[in-house]
């Protein structure tokens, strides 16, 4: 305990020192007048945060760097032996032969390339929908918003029931009401990861849609009118204003949709479980490495530092490419 | 020849206030408490010729945006009808009534440069085109406008509004004045059949109002299109229409040329919204001397009084000459009010001087409202001096003191 007390104190201090360095020279660049006590003071106010995102953030965020390079297990983990870069070869090996990690890759890709455009869409008709004045459209936004405060446990068994493949299952009542045939949703492994994919939309698109409703209500009116009297009907309205208008927003929902999808991991370990490769994804696999046989923290961490940077890249290039350009 | 008809049209606003409650509507005996809606617009009638440049009048609030605004067809006409020429327009959307608006808050759109906002009802619409088919048929069909066309449009646009230097900035990058060009270049780059102006200038400076509003002039004598233009300026109202329509609580109050306007308004409320500095209102009696002869006794509230010869003045109404007394109100406009030897004594209150000439502010005795006097030379008078003053009876107007309505004849 008391060393924790010591390292998170040395951390603080040198975290202040730095921020005191940088600010002296910032107002040496700038011919500005110190103010010390100001300084100390904002610091002050900063430590309770700091503190917090220090243990919950940083360290673990370190500590799992460390991980990647030792051969770390669940129950030693002070036991390990710094082994450089093993574990990201083996990681490299498991892909090129078609291991578990290639099948999660594979079905990780799969639920991003159709979650994000599907759930985004989602989002954007939805908010138009509720943006429209009518009696009752709060009912609509409650109804949409609503999977967003439900825990994924919960709507995961939810959908769950209703997908049950057995022909008493509520889907498969419905859809053999209409003379369709009985379906095995999720134990089909053609179907499994797009069934994954339209839970986690219907339970995402929500909040993208609260974004997307009070960016629509930004836009001004008379934007609208000008382009009616320029001769746009109502769908051209909504290409040449509408979207135009969403652009800062659509980015950064693009980005906090993708990393989210990357991530993916409840919806296919509560829905599907036991690291089928039906649905097996990234973050599942490197939770099941850790956290089950074979107990590999170390394989683990290499993973996900790989995945980190991997969608560090894919997002950065996003907004170099669809960013507005800034002079 | 396109001329624009408007019939007997209304703007009614329904209420938002929902009224009583359910529960008191079905328990109360008086089941007609609807709330009230609100009529912005009453009975609007007005024609409109081709090329003229009509300039809707009056205070805020008065309903002049909304009439413009149905026009344009971006709100509804809660009744009657609205005519291009002789084509019943109430039904036709906005965006197919070939009308160009400029919206006082300009409406640009921020993602396009100066010259993409100009170009975009071009690249939208498509025009007509007749051509002979392989049969030797006459045949009309419909197509976009080629980029060169559009160019071409776009730089006579520019070169009109003198906007080249700009047109490849976007809306942030430019001041108001620009921006309001821009607007502009939008909307006559479509060569539509109206133009519909709403107080475009007034996010302007003074300066660069004065100067816009003779280049919006210009435009007109140089594009010969109808302009429909809004404002609550009533110095805009004057120095740009030919037809001006001076409106108060969504009711016409009078239709006519800017002259005859200043010299003939019908009522108080057109007399004191026209010309600055506002026109004087004395409260007076008249009463003709005796039934026949011509002179007016015309008594202020000071019990002084003048004689004023009827037959220099505008016909006056026949009843106001039986011989009894009248309480009626007289507007003079300052500049009519004459300091002379003998007649009204009012007290000087303050004096402006305003370069070449003075107000003087003047009140009677005892009494605190200030009326306007406008001379032309610097005054010297000392606050508290006693003037006396006149005017020639061709210059007088005078309203009923009830109805507020003229009782002059008007313009012959
Ligand atoms: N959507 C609406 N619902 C209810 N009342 C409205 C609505 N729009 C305008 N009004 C009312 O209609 C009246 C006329 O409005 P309008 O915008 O035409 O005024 P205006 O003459 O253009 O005034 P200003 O010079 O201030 O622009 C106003 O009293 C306004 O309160
Ligand atoms: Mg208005």
């Amino acid at each position: 305990m008391f060393q924790i007390a010591i390292i998170i104190f040395a951390v603080l201090l040198f975290i202040f020192g730095v921020v005191v360095f940088v600010d002296v020279l910032l107002a040496k660049k700038n011919n500005t007048k110190y103010h010390t006590k100001q300084v100390i003071t904002a610091f002050l106010f900063i430590l309770p945060a700091a503190i917090f995102a220090f243990f919950f953030i940083a360290l673990p965020i370190l500590y799992s760097l460390g991980y990647a390079f030792t051969d770390t297990g669940l129950f030693e983990p002070d036991g390990g032996k710094f082994i450089g870069f093993e574990n990201f070869k083996a990681a490299f090996e498991e892909i090129k032969n078609g291991g578990t990690l290639a099948i999660a890759i594979k079905n990780t890709a799969i639920f991003v390339v159709l979650v994000v455009p599907l759930q985004i869409t989602v989002a954007l008709l939805l908010a138009l929908f509720c943006n429209v004045k009518y009696k009752g459209r709060t009912i609509f936004k409650v109804c949409f918003f609503a999977p967003v405060v439900i825990s994924l446990a919960v709507t995961s068994y939810l959908w769950l029931i209703l997908l049950d493949p057995s022909s008493d299952g509520l889907m498969n009542t419905i859809l053999m009401s209409f003379g369709l045939p009985q379906q095995e949703f999720l134990r089909n492994p053609d179907t499994t990861m797009i069934w994954i994919v339209i839970v986690s939309a219907w339970q995402g698109a929500g909040y993208q849609m609260l974004i997307f409703s009070s960016a629509l209500s930004g836009i001004r009116k008379d934007l609208y009118e000008a382009a009616r009297m320029d001769g746009c009907n109502a769908w051209k309205r909504f290409w040449k204003v509408t979207l135009p208008g969403l652009k800062p927003t659509l980015l950064y929902i693009l980005i906090t949709v993708f990393i989210g999808a990357c991530r993916i991991m409840v919806q296919p370990m509560l829905m599907v479980g036991s690291y089928d490769p039906k649905a097996i994804t990234i973050s599942y696999f490197m939770y099941g490495q850790a956290y089950d046989f074979p107990y590999l923290v170390g394989y683990s961490s290499a993973i996900a530092l790989l995945m980190t940077i991997f969608t560090g890249t894919i997002t950065f290039l996003q907004r170099k490419l669809l960013g507005e350009k800034r002079k | 020849m396109v001329k624009l008809l408007l019939k007997n049209i209304y703007k009614i606003y329904p209420s938002r206030d929902k009224g009583p409650s359910i529960f008191k509507r079905l328990f109360s005996k008086n089941k007609e408490e609807k709330p009230k809606d609100f009529v912005a617009v009453k009975d609007f009638n007005l024609e409109i010729e081709d090329g003229e440049f009509v300039v809707f009048v009056g205070p805020s609030g008065c309903g002049k945006s909304t009439t413009l605004r149905m026009i344009a067809g971006l709100e509804d006409i809660s009744a009657g009808e609205l005519y291009l020429d002789g084509q019943l327009l109430n039904n036709v959307d906005a965006m197919n009534r070939d009308m160009a608006m400029v919206f006082q808050s300009y409406a640009l759109y921020p993602h396009l440069s100066a010259y993409d906002n100009i170009a975009f009802g071009l690249k939208i619409r498509k025009i007509e085109e007749k051509y002979t088919d392989d049969k030797g048929v006459e045949k009309v069909r419909k197509r976009h406008l080629t980029k060169q066309e559009i160019d071409e449009k776009v730089q006579w646009a520019a070169e009109i509004l003198d906007i080249k230097q700009l047109l490849n900035r976007k809306p942030s990058e430019m001041s108001g004045g620009q921006c309001q060009r821009v607007a502009l270049g939008r909307a006559i780059v479509r060569g539509p059949k109206v133009f519909l102006l709403d107080e475009p200038l007034s996010n302007l400076d003074a300066k660069l109002r004065t100067s816009m509003r003779s280049e919006i002039v210009k435009l007109h004598q140089r594009l010969k299109t109808t302009f429909i233009y809004v404002t609550h300026d009533q110095v805009e109202a004057m120095t740009m229409g030919n037809k001006i329509v001076v409106m108060k609580d969504g009711v016409i109050q009078q239709v006519d040329k800017p002259t005859d306007l200043f010299q003939y308004p019908v009522n108080q409320f057109v007399a004191g919204f026209i010309g600055t500095p506002q026109m004087n209102f004395f409260n007076v009696t008249i009463q003709l001397e005796d039934k026949k002869s011509s002179k007016l006794l015309m008594t202020f509230e000071n019990g002084e009084s003048v004689s004023l010869d009827i037959n220099k003045m505008r016909k006056i109404e026949e009843k106001f000459l039986d011989g009894e007394a009248h309480e009626v109100i007289l507007g003079l406009r300052a500049e009519h009010i004459l300091l002379q030897e003998k007649g009204i004594h009012l007290y000087l209150s303050v004096s402006e001087i305003l370069g070449s000439y003075t107000h003087l502010f003047a009140h009677f005795e005892n009494a605190s409202n200030d009326y306007i006097i406008s001379i032309n030379e610097v005054s010297t008078l000392e606050s508290g001096t006693e003037l006396t003053i006149g005017f020639n009876e061709d210059k007088i107007h005078l309203f009923d003191s009830e109805s507020k309505q003229s009782i002059l004849e008007g313009k012959k």
